[in-house]
C-alpha cells in the first residue's frame, strides 16, 4: 500500500517534472541561443586600434617646441614632485626631466618601460641617459598615441583585453570580494546564497550578495536593473547554461571586459581596462596592489563607491578587499601594509580626446582596399600610422583660428547655416618619406564629414605656376633654349590663340610690369609673363610635368592650364610639392606604416618608396625662386608673421576668388592650406590673405623645436650673385645683389646668351653654393 | 696625395686632369691629354675666391656629374698610372663622423644608422629598415641614411628602390662626400649588372670612379665588364 503510494507520488512527480522540463525546453533553448550569441558576438569583437607615430626625442630637440608636455599628458604620464618611482611618472627639475616610460607593445617587439633622464638647457635636450645607471643613450621614444579604435559604431569607446593582459592579482582581488568560489561552482553558488542570506538576516540589511561572477555577467549582458525573483531565476538559468558551454577562463575574460565600473558623463565605464584608465590613467600592467583592490571594491556599486565622489567609502572598501586578500594568502603581510598605507591617487579628468576624424576616415578607406570592414572592426588589429598627434592638433587649431579670424575681419564671410560656413583644409606631409603628418579635412567633422583634403576638387590657380617654370627649366637642361631665373620675360597684355579660341590672361588687378625676370614673374605671380612662358614651352610639357609630380586629376592641355584653371585636390598639390621639396624624387604617400594582428604578428609593413620623376637641378632652380616668394614675393606675409626658417612656397588665388591657397615647404615638411566655400561662393580674398596665415600659423608650430635645415643645391647647380632687376652679375659686395641659381655651365658669367660681360672677373662672382649655406642653417 | 709637387707631370696639368676627371667628362679608356685650364694656384686665395669650374657642356640629367672642391680632389683623384689604395667596400663607422660641430639631429641620425648597419649585418632587415627610416625622418639630408636604405633594398633585390635611394644619396653627397657618391653609383652599377643592363652598369661605375677613383667596387666592376671599361 505504502509502496504503491510512494510509487504513485514518484511517478506523478516525474510526470510533472517531465511536463515542466518539456514546457521549459523551448525557453531554455531560447536562453541558450541568447547566451551563445552574446558570448560569441561580444567575445570576438575586437576593434582595430589606430595609433599615431611614435615621437622620437634626441639631443638638440626643444621640448617646449615639440609640445613634449602635451604629449606626455595625452599619453597619461603623471607629473610627480620627487623621484620617478613608477611607470608613467615624470618629474621636471631644474636642468633635467625624468620620465619612467610606460611599457609598450611595439610592432617590432615589446618595450619594457624604464626610467630615463633628459638633461635640458633651457628646454633643449642636451643629453639622454638611462636611470639609475646614468648610461648615455642617444634617442628615446615616446610611445605611439592611441588615436581611436575602429568600431562598427565609430564613436563607441570600448577597449577589450584578453585574460593574459589582466594582472592576476586584480583577478584575485575581484574573486575574493565578489565570488570566492568562482572556480568551484557551476554558475550558481548555492552555499554562497545561503551564507549571504544568513549574514543578511543576522545583520538586518543586505551586506553580501550571493551572485556569482557568471550571474553578474549575465545580468550585465541582458537584463534591466529590476529586482525580482523571476529575474534572479532567469539569471541563474543563464549562468548555468554559460558555464556548461564556456570555460571559466572565457567567462572571466568576458566579465573583465563587460563589468560596469562607473560613469563618465553620459557614458558608462565598462571593463577593467577602461576603468584603469578612467580612475588612474594607467594601463592595467602598471596598477599597484592598492589600485587593483580599489577597482575590485567599486564593482559592487560603482557610483556609491566612486573614489571621485566618496573617497572615504571607497578607501574603506578597498581596505576590506586588501584584508581578504592577505587572509587568503594572495598578498604578503608586507604588501598589505604598503597597500593599506597608499593614499588615493586618482587621474585628472581627461579633456575630450582629439580623434583626427578626417584622417581616420581617410585611413579607413585606405585600409578597406586590403581588409574587409568586418575584419577591421572585429579582429583587434593594431594599426600604426604616420600621424603626429601634436602636429595634428596644431593643424586643427590653425584652421579653426584662421577661419574664425577671417570671419571676424570680414563680416560677409560669416554664415548662419553651419553647412554653408567658410571652410578650410590643411595637409602636412614629410616629403622624403611621403608620410602624412597631419590632415584637417574641414572645419568641424560633426557638421560635415566631407574631407576637403582628398575629396574637394578645386582650382589651384597660381599654385600651379611652378610647374610651368619647371617645364621650362627641364627643357633648358635637355638642350633647349636657355631659360633660367634671370632670363627676361615680357609681362604685357597678351593673347594666345589655341584651337581657334583666343585666351587672354589678365594680371592681378590689371597691373603689368613690362620686362621682368623669370624670378620676378614667379615671385609676384604675374599671369601674362607666366602664360607667355607656358606658350613658349608648350602646354603639353607643362601638363607632363604636373602629371609626373603626382597630379592625378585629368588635366586638359589647354592654355589656361598654365594658370591652374583645372580642378585638383589639396592632397594632389601636396604630393606634387613634395617632389619639389625632395629634390625631384617622388615618395609614395604613406598613412599606414605597419599593421599587426592581436598577437603581434606582422600583417603589413609599408616601407618608404621613392622614385626619380624629375631632375634635381631643375627642381632646385624652381625651389630657389619659390624661396623668394616667401622672402619678398606674394608669400612674404609668412615672414611678417614671424616664420623665419628657410622655406619655399606659392600663393594661389583663382580668378573669381573662389579658392585661396598657400602651398609651401621647408626641406622637411610640405604643407598645403586651402580656404573656400563648399558652395563655391567667392571668398573675395587672395591666397596670401586667406590661406597664408593658416599655413604660417601651422608651420611655425610644426617646425618649432626641431633643428632648421637649409635647401641644399644638388650637383649641376651654381649660385651667382646677380642684380635682381637686370639679372646680370652684380659687382662684389653689392648690398642689393641676390644669390641666383643656375645650371652649371649656363651661369651668366660663363655664357654669351645675351648677357653683357660682367664688370669684374666672373670668377669673383661664382661661388661654391655649399659655402653659401651658413652652418646654422639660415 | 695626388698633387704633390716634384712629379714628372706638372702640377697644373695634374690639377686640371683631376678637375675634369671629377666633373665626369674624363672617360678613362679614351683618355686624351686634357686641355690645360688655368686654375688659380695658391690655396689661401682659392678659399676666398673659389675657382670657376671649367667650361663643360651642361650635364644630361642621367649623367649629372658631381663637382668636387680642390681639397677633395687632392685626396681622391690619382695621377694616371699611379697605384691607388682602394676604397674599402664598407664605409667607416658612422660614429666617427660625429664631432662637436655635428648638429644634434644629424648625430642622432648617424647613431641610428650605425645601429641599422649592425642589424643589416645580422640580416635583421625589419629592424635595420626601421633604424634607417627613422634616421632619414629626423635628418632628411643625411646621405648615409639613403645609401644604406639602398643597400638594404639591394639585399632584398628590390632594384627600383636601390636605384632611387642611391640617386638620393648621390644628390646629397656629391658636394661633400665623393667617397659616398662613388659607393652609391657603384651600387647602381651592381643593380644594372644584376639585371643584365651592362652599358648602364658600365656608365654607373664610371660615374663612381669619377667621384672617387679609388672605389673598389667600380674598378672591379669595370674590369669584370671588360672591353672598353677597363680603367
Amino acid at each position: 500500500m505504502l509502496r504503491r503510494l510512494v510509487l504513485t507520488v514518484v511517478t506523478l512527480m516525474l510526470g510533472v517534472g517531465a511536463v515542466v522540463v518539456i514546457l521549459a525546453v523551448p525557453y531554455l533553448r531560447q536562453l541558450d541561443s541568447l547566451v551563445t550569441e552574446k558570448f560569441s558576438g561580444k567575445r570576438w569583437d575586437f576593434p582595430s586600434k589606430i595609433y599615431s607615430d611614435a615621437c622620437l626625442i634626441y639631443p638638440g630637440i626643444d621640448l617646449e617646441g615639440i609640445g613634449f608636455y602635451d604629449r606626455l599628458r595625452r599619453l597619461n604620464y603623471r607629473q610627480v614632485p620627487g623621484d620617478v618611482a613608477r611607470k608613467g611618472d615624470y618629474a621636471v627639475g631644474s636642468g633635467a626631466v625624468e620620465i619612467y616610460l610606460h611599457d609598450f607593445q611595439y610592432p617590432a617587439g615589446p618595450r619594457s618601460g624604464e626610467p630615463v633622464r633628459l638633461d635640458v638647457t633651457g628646454s633643449t635636450v642636451s643629453r639622454i641617459e638611462r636611470l639609475p645607471s646614468h648610461e648615455e643613450i642617444y634617442t628615446v621614444e615616446l610611445e605611439p598615441e592611441l588615436i581611436t579604435g575602429l568600431y562598427q559604431n565609430i564613436w563607441e569607446e570600448r577597449h577589450l583585453v584578453t585574460l593574459d593582459e589582466v594582472p592576476p592579482l586584480l583577478v584575485r582581488a575581484i574573486i575574493d570580494l565578489e565570488d570566492q568560489h568562482f572556480y568551484e561552482h557551476y554558475g550558481v553558488d548555492v552555499l554562497g546564497i545561503l551564507r549571504a542570506a544568513w549574514v543578511n538576516l543576522r545583520s538586518g540589511h543586505v551586506v553580501q550578495g550571493g551572485s556569482t561572477l557568471t550571474q553578474q555577467l549575465m545580468k550585465n549582458f541582458f537584463l534591466s536593473d529590476e529586482r525580482s525573483l523571476k529575474r534572479k531565476l532567469v539569471e541563474a538559468a543563464m549562468a548555468l547554461i554559460a558555464e556548461r558551454r564556456y570555460s571559466k577562463r572565457e567567462i572571466l575574460e568576458n566579465y573583465l571586459n563587460e563589468i560596469y565600473l562607473g560613469q563618465r558623463g553620459a557614458q558608462g565605464i565598462f571593463g577593467v581596462w577602461e576603468a584603469a584608465h578612467f580612475y588612474f590613467a594607467k594601463p592595467l600592467s602598471e596598477l599597484s596592489i592598492a589600485e587593483m583592490a580599489l577597482l575590485a571594491a567599486i564593482i559592487k556599486a560603482p557610483n556609491r563607491y566612486s573614489p571621485f565622489r566618496n573617497p572615504e567609502l571607497a578607501l574603506q572598501r578597498r581596505n576590506l578587499d586588501l584584508t581578504l586578500m592577505v587572509k587568503r594568502g594572495d598578498i604578503t603581510p608586507e604588501q598589505y601594509d604598503e597597500a593599506v598605507a597608499e593614499p588615493l591617487r586618482l587621474a585628472r579628468p581627461k579633456p575630450a580626446g582629439n580623434d583626427a576624424p578626417y584622417f581616420v576616415d581617410f585611413l579607413r578607406q585606405e585600409l578597406e582596399r586590403n581588409y574587409p570592414p568586418e575584419v577591421l572592426t572585429s579582429e583587434g588589429l593594431r594599426i600604426f600610422t604616420t600621424l603626429d598627434m601634436q602636429l595634428q592638433q596644431s593643424a586643427e587649431e590653425a584652421v579653426q583660428r584662421g577661419l574664425a579670424d577671417l570671419e571676424k575681419r570680414y563680416k560677409r564671410l560669416r554664415s548662419d547655416k553651419p553647412a554653408e560656413a567658410l571652410q578650410g583644409a590643411l595637409i602636412a606631409v614629410q616629403p622624403q618619406t611621403g608620410e602624412i603628418r597631419a590632415m584637417v579635412g574641414g572645419r568641424d567633422y560633426r557638421t560635415s564629414q566631407f574631407n576637403r583634403v582628398v575629396q574637394a576638387l578645386r582650382q589651384p590657380g597660381s599654385v600651379f605656376k611652378p610647374f610651368v617654370y619647371l617645364a621650362a627649366f627641364e627643357r633648358t637642361e635637355h638642350g633647349g633654349p636657355v631659360i633660367q631665373p634671370n632670363s627676361m620675360l615680357d609681362d604685357e597684355p597678351f593673347e594666345w590663340t589655341y584651337d581657334n579660341q583666343v585666351w587672354s590672361p589678365a594680371n592681378y588687378k590689371g597691373e603689368y610690369f613690362g620686362q621682368v625676370t623669370v624670378r620676378h614673374a614667379l615671385e609676384f605671380s604675374l599671369n601674362a609673363a607666366t602664360s607667355r612662358l607656358a606658350r613658349d614651352v608648350g602646354i603639353q610639357a607643362v601638363r607632363d610635368v604636373a602629371e609626373r609630380l603626382g597630379i592625378t586629376s585629368p588635366l586638359p592641355a589647354v592654355p589656361s592650364l598654365a594658370l591652374g584653371a583645372v580642378e585638383v585636390s589639396p592632397f594632389e598639390v601636396a604630393q606634387a610639392y613634395s617632389v619639389l621639396a625632395n629634390q625631384g624624387l617622388k615618395a609614395t604617400p604613406l598613412s599606414v606604416k605597419r599593421v599587426v594582428d592581436r598577437s603581434g604578428n606582422p600583417i603589413e609593413r609599408n616601407p618608404i618608396k621613392i622614385e626619380r620623376v624629375i631632375d634635381p637641378a631643375a627642381v632646385y632652380l624652381v625651389t630657389h625662386m619659390m624661396e623668394g616668394v616667401i622672402d619678398h614675393g606674394t608669400g612674404q606675409g609668412a615672414r611678417r608673421m614671424g616664420f623665419t626658417r628657410p622655406a619655399a612656397g606659392k600663393t594661389g588665388t583663382t580668378n573669381d576668388y573662389r579658392d585661396a591657397w598657400f602651398a609651401g615647404f621647408t626641406p622637411d615638411l610640405v604643407t598645403v592650406a586651402w580656404v573656400g566655400f563648399d558652395q563655391r561662393k567667392p571668398v573675395g580674398l587672395a591666397g596670401s590673405q586667406a590661406a597664408l596665415p593658416i599655413w604660417t600659423d601651422f608651420m611655425k608650430q610644426a617646425t618649432a623645436g626641431r633643428p632648421a635645415t637649409p635647401f641644399l643645391p644638388p650637383p649641376g647647380v651654381t649660385l651667382v650673385s646677380i642684380d635682381e632687376y637686370s639679372g646680370q652679375p652684380a659687382p662684389p659686395n653689392d648690398p642689393k645683389a641676390i644669390e641666383e641659381a643656375f645650371f652649371k655651365g649656363d651661369e651668366p658669367a660663363a655664357t654669351d646668351s645675351g648677357v653683357p660681360a660682367p664688370l669684374v672677373p666672373s670668377s669673383a662672382t661664382v661661388k661654391d653654393p655649399f659655402e653659401e649655406q651658413p652652418p646654422d642653417g639660415r | 696625395m695626388g698633387a704633390e709637387p716634384g712629379r714628372e707631370i706638372s702640377a697644373g696639368v695634374v690639377l686640371a686632369a683631376m678637375v675634369l676627371l671629377a666633373a665626369g667628362c674624363f672617360a678613362p679608356p679614351r683618355a686624351k691629354p686634357p686641355p690645360v685650364v688655368k686654375v688659380p694656384a695658391p690655396q689661401e686665395e682659392a678659399k676666398a675666391l673659389p675657382p670657376k669650374p671649367p667650361l663643360l657642356p651642361a650635364p644630361t640629367p642621367a649623367a649629372a656629374a658631381p663637382s668636387l672642391t680642390e681639397s677633395e680632389l687632392g685626396e681622391s683623384a690619382p695621377t694616371p698610372g699611379e697605384t691607388v689604395e682602394s676604397q674599402s667596400t664598407e664605409p667607416p663607422s658612422m660614429l666617427s663622423r660625429i664631432d662637436s660641430n655635428t648638429a644634434p639631429n644629424a648625430a642622432a641620425a648617424l647613431r641610428l644608422i650605425e645601429e641599422g648597419r649592425a642589424s643589416l649585418a645580422e640580416h635583421a632587415y625589419d629592424r635595420a629598415l626601421d633604424r634607417f627610416e627613422r634616421a632619414v625622418t629626423i635628418d632628411p639630408s643625411n646621405a648615409y641614411g639613403y645609401y644604406f636604405l639602398a643597400q638594404l633594398h639591394y639585399d632584398k633585390h628590390d632594384y627600383d628602390q636601390v636605384i632611387a635611394f642611391a640617386d638620393k644619396a648621390v644628390v646629397l653627397s656629391a658636394r661633400t662626400d665623393p667617397g659616398l657618391t662613388a659607393r652609391a653609383y657603384s651600387l647602381q652599377g651592381a643593380v644594372y649588372e644584376d639585371v643584365g643592363r651592362y652599358p648602364d652598369a658600365r656608365a654607373a661605375y664610371r660615374k663612381a670612379l669619377s667621384a672617387d677613383s679609388r672605389n673598389l667596387a667600380a674598378r672591379v666592376g669595370i674590369a669584370r665588364l671588360g672591353g672598353e671599361g677597363k680603367p
